[in-house]
């Protein structure tokens, strides 16, 4: 990892060599070349979240996102720990997250990290529900597109954050203005013992009796280096960008928080990307972009429960992406034909005690899997000259080849899977008085994991006939804006099929199948109006409505899990002057099913559902000329009920941030 | 099988025996014992509790059937995850969570809802979970808890008051602990009380889950001492070493006096004549060979996965295997099989139209029923087989979850 790091800093100093002096005392905002055809490509599911609405608040990047509308995030208690996302009801895997154009979904499991960037390297986030941004499949659930720190004008900014549970968190950013072009280097550094107080069932000195200990081995530490930079010559424009990542992650013991517990999950995750756009002087050929990335992920991971037995896994999971986009300008119309290609490249190796674990059909097995995608298609877009009328329509043929062979086993055969899918959507919007009124629909998918396809060689077997996860989905909404109301309304209807789920047999061998469908509906209201100048409020109803249909009768009929089929929220925002500003943020979730047959055992916790909660948070912020201070206090009143992994959650914490920015 | 390590003591006790049930059979055909004029009740079957399972493991529950009105009651104990088992003892039943839950919960058939006790199920200074697999009694004030992920098994009082009235001993099986096993458990899965010793099977599992060779250790209940059966001379430990390979859970019963093992063999092996029944005869400690999966005809993949055992010419064993069905699901079927347990042969296949569906468990009553867990996906739930006839008693008695163990109640 050390190799690449040096690679990527070389990739970013030495095209400047001749250029850093000469932008010494030049402060002006950087010009850009306009990607056009961009703002053609916003759906009636779009969302944009620009820097200035984040970067000076106390707050996590699933706190800002569990704001919007329509996404839900759950979490496991502590700062590091998993983060599931849900949009109109899908489940974290049918979500897309991109990092500047690169998809970060693993080929492997299917996950990814959505706080893999620190919030104090983003430029902007997008959004997008039941639809692609811009080019690439069409996802069931939607994307979430994180651009990072590329600022138009010379910035130094830093912050420092001190919270609940030994947080503390330390940042710089500096965006420098050369002659072409820009340089932007971000770092940070963030700590948290995440000791809460939990409930330990059976304490390892008195497993007879549960009580209250702070939680041991949680702590989580993670330094990230973010480089960006942007070169014009002329009609060309190159964009590199960069990231290196380094966390450790201590693993608890919840049943029994013994102190021996050294269990850890560490990562080193390094990314290069570089993106390039040429707009000719033609009138037909508006734009070429080409994006590559290269991504190399190292992960460790120890299982020591007692102390001296150790088991080691080390994983190594490396990405390649190459995208080419052309946008051809015909009349009304904005054709984008595009190419993807991913390659993913994943191993595994594992010891007990410092010996290689063999691979016996019954433990996990070393493995090494590739798995290489394309996806091409077309984006059209139209606009209506003399109307306010626009709309999309996007269409991807997805394939993938993928192979799978296990390392520690004499003999291993290579199995192989191919797999391909036609995804689509096509979207309208009409621009009417203060009403804007859209429709979309989407045929979308999310391809078997490697995981899901090969198991783990052991017990857990792999399904080659597995067929990807797909659906069709119809959303309308409808914005009205007049003076100080602002109202959006959404619904939407959509039918998920062969939803892939683990069963297992009496004797604990399991494998995935294509084992339900689910029908999903829903509505989201969002509701803003400005009380007084100081004053707004902001309201918002999600409600969801879903059923499952399975062969397995367990799974029949039943609310699809993970998700709150009942979401409302009300915000009040008042500004007291230009310095001082507040909020107040109340969400009640409820109708939370932690797995598919709806079972839910009652805990002595909890309003009913243990599941249910209703999170109160506050915001007071202040900013005078270059220097800020926020202070976040969430789950005020420290509601009782059960996090992602259906343990208690960690109750309130708090948030006080510093910053200056030139 | 080979009658010739039989002693003439217990050839005389088993002809005593057989001379008695002759009579009273005689007496019984040739006589209405009855002292009044009402019809002769046949047996049912009896009453029980079944824990189920979600077939994606994420969650559990227990139901209360009772065949005579052929009502399943649901939705006892249910949990947020699925590693759970059940023992029952008269009316109470014991509902036990295993890996990194380990606890015992006791309640009473009577008052289902009303938990009686709950208490841990490990030692002070357990990091590790001792994942315990089941109860064994050896009367109504003592049992054994045996903990698949320790060497050492606990003595406990069922009817404690709290939780410090609990363990009242331990039972060292360190000795069977294999070399290549570095959390120090042989593995113990099952045991069961006959003629006043306890019977501990232990798979003796390596730390990469291999299996080594299975034994059986014996204890005498009056004294907790291990009991030297000098059945191998060329080990170092005093129990007995099984031919078989990998001894699942549930799956060391008695039956007559003698007790029948049965081992499924390792996983990802290929070798079906590891998987078998074998019997040992408590007189003397022998161990016989009562039948292999390689005995069954044209079989080449399924493995016996557990038995039960009516009477010394009748019983059952289950054979499953797995693989991907027309709809690609992993999908395993079960084939039940009646078999003499006295001269090994296999007498019947797919008893009572079996043979297509996943059996999980299966339990004789003490009226002889055979009661089968089995998990269609469509249509879970429990079967009850008459064994005079090899025939389903009722329909099947439909559950939420998959169907595991059973447990009878009085």
């Amino acid at each position: 990892m050390r190799v690449n790091s040096l690679v990527f800093l070389s990739l970013f100093t030495l095209p400047f060599a001749g250029l850093v002096q000469a932008s010494a005392d030049d402060k002006s905002s950087l010009e850009r070349i306009e990607v056009t055809g961009e703002h053609l490509m916003k759906s009636a599911n779009y969302t944009l979240i620009p820097r200035s609405d984040f970067i000076n608040k106390a707050q996590t990047l699933s706190d800002l996102l569990n704001q919007i509308n329509g996404i839900q995030i759950r979490q496991i208690s502590g700062i590091g720990n998993p983060v599931a996302v849900s949009i109109r009801g899908s489940s974290s895997k049918q979500v897309q997250l991109y990092i500047d154009g690169q998809l970060i979904n693993d080929s492997q499991f299917g996950g990814f990290d959505l706080n893999t960037i620190p919030v104090e390297h983003i430029q902007s986030i997008e959004l997008s529900k039941d639809q692609a941004i811009g080019t690439g499949a069409t996802p069931i659930g939607g994307v979430i597109r994180i651009n990072t720190y590329n600022a138009a004008k010379e910035t130094l900014r830093l912050s420092a954050g001190l919270g609940s549970l030994g947080m503390r968190e330390l940042n710089g950013t500096k965006n420098i203005i050369v002659d072409n072009g820009n340089v932007s280097v971000a770092v940070s550094h963030l700590k948290s013992d995440n000791d809460y107080d939990f409930l330990v069932k059976q304490p390892i000195n008195n497993p007879g009796q549960s009580q209250v200990q702070k939680l041991r081995n949680n702590a989580f530490e993670k330094n990230t280096l973010s480089l960006n930079s942007e070169l014009r010559f002329s009609r060309h424009q190159v964009r590199l960008n960069g990231q290196f990542t380094k966390q450790d992650k201590a693993l608890p013991l919840y049943q029994n928080n013994a102190p021996s517990n050294k269990s850890s999950l560490s990562a080193e995750i390094g990314r290069v990307g570089v993106n390039y756009l040429y707009q000719p002087s033609t009138t037909w050929l508006e734009q070429i972009e080409i994006e590559s990335y290269f991504d190399a992920k190292k992960e460790r991971y120890i299982d020591s429960i007692d102390g001296i037995n150790v088991g080691l896994a080390r994983y190594k999971t490396d990405k390649t992406n190459v995208s080419i986009k052309p946008t051809i300008l015909v009349d009304n119309f904005t054709i984008t034909p595009f190419i993807d290609v991913n390659l993913q490249e994943f191993s595994a190796y594992s010891a007990y005690n410092a010996k290689p674990t063999s691979c016996n059909g019954f433990s996990a097995c070393d493995v090494k899997a590739t798995n290489n995608q394309w996806v091409w298609g077309t984006r059209v877009d139209w606009r209506d000259d003399s109307a306010p009328l626009t709309s999309h329509l996007l269409i991807s043929q997805l394939t993938e080849n993928s192979d799978n062979i296990a390392l520690n086993q004499a003999n291993s055969k290579k199995i192989t899977n191919d797999n391909d899918f036609i995804s689509g959507e096509v979207g309208v919007s009409y621009d009417w008085s203060t009403f804007t009124f859209a429709g979309a629909l989407s045929h979308g998918v999310r391809m078997p994991t490697l995981f899901e396809l090969y198991g783990d060689r052991g017990l857990f077997k792999g399904n080659g006939h597995l067929k990807p996860e797909q659906s069709n989905a119809v959303s309308l909404s409808v914005d009205y804006t007049q003076g100080t109301w602002s109202l959006n309304s959404s619904v939407y209807y959509k039918q998920v099929e062969d939803a892939i789920v683990a069963t297992f047999n009496s004797s604990g061998i399991g494998s995935y199948g294509n084992i339900s469908d689910a029908n999903i509906a829903g509505w989201e209201l969002q509701a803003d109006y400005q009380l007084t100048q100081d004053i707004t409020f902001y309201g918002q109803v999600n409600l969801v409505d879903s059923v499952s249909k399975s062969d397995f009768i367990a799974f029949n009929n039943k609310k699809v899990p993970n998700i709150f089929h009942q979401e409302f929220s009300a915000k009040l925002s008042y500004d007291m002057n230009s310095q001082w500003s507040f909020n107040i943020n109340s969400q009640y979730s409820k109708g939370l099913y932690f797995n598919l047959p709806n079972t839910v055992e009652q805990h002595t916790q909890g309003n009913g559902n243990p599941s249910d909660r209703w999170l109160t948070n506050l915001q007071a912020n202040w900013k005078h000329k270059a220097y800020s201070v926020s202070i976040g206090v969430n789950n005020v009143f420290d509601d009782k009920y059960q996090d992602l992994a259906n343990r208690p959650a960690q109750g309130s914490n708090f948030l006080i941030k510093f910053s200056f920015e030139e | 099988m080979n009658n010739a390590n039989i002693s003439p003591f217990s050839r005389a006790k088993r002809t005593a025996l057989s001379i008695g049930l002759l009579t009273t059979a005689t007496l019984l055909t040739g006589c209405d014992l009855k002292s009044d004029d009402s019809p002769i009740v046949e047996p049912t079957p009896r009453n029980a509790v079944v824990q189920t399972i979600a077939p994606d493991y994420s969650s559990s529950e227990v139901a209360y059937i009772d065949f005579n009105t052929q009502t399943v009651t649901g939705d006892y104990y249910v949990k947020d995850k699925s590693d759970y088992t059940l023992t029952s003892y008269g009316t109470d039943v014991y509902h036990i969570g295993r890996r990194f839950i380990d606890t015992v919960t006791k309640y009473n058939s009577a008052q289902p809802d009303a938990e009686v006790f709950s208490f841990t199920t490990q030692d002070e200074g357990d990091a590790s979970s001792r994942n315990p697999y089941t109860l064994v009694f050896a009367n109504a004030n003592k049992a054994y808890l045996i903990r698949y992920a320790s060497s050492k098994v606990w003595v406990v009082n069922p009817n404690a008051a709290d939780q410090s009235e609990f363990k009242i001993g331990e039972l060292d099986l360190s000795a069977y602990v294999p070399e290549n096993n570095a959390n120090g458990t042989p593995s113990p899965s099952a045991g069961v009380v006959v003629d006043g010793k306890l019977y501990i099977t232990m798979q003796r599992l390596s730390d990469s889950f291999k299996t080594n060779p299975a034994y059986v250790a014996v204890y005498d209940v009056a004294t907790d001492v291990e009991v030297e059966t000098d059945h191998n001379s060329d080990d170092n430990v005093k129990g007995i070493l099984l031919t078989g390979r990998n001894p699942l859970e549930h799956n060391i019963k008695a039956a007559f006096g003698d007790v029948y093992i049965t081992s499924r063999s390792t996983y990802g092996n290929t070798d079906l004549s590891l998987s078998m029944i074998e019997k040992i005869e408590t007189s003397d400690y022998s161990l016989s060979k009562v039948l292999s999966a390689a005995d069954i005809t044209d079989n080449v993949d399924a493995f016996i996965s557990t038995s039960e055992i009516v009477s010394t010419t009748k019983g059952y064993f289950v054979a499953s295997k797995a693989g991907f069905n027309a709809d690609n699901v992993w999908t395993t079927t079960s084939g039940l099989y009646e078999f003499n347990p006295s001269t090994g042969a296999i007498i019947n296949s797919n008893v009572a139209e079996t043979g297509s569906e996943e059996i999980a468990f299966i339990s004789v009553d003490k009226s002889d029923f055979l009661w089968v867990s089995t998990r269609t996906p469509s249509a879970p739930g429990i079967d009850v087989i008459n064994t005079k006839t090899n025939t389903k008693e009722g329909t099947r008695l439909l559950t939420h979850l998959n169907p595991g163990t059973i447990r009878f109640l009085d």
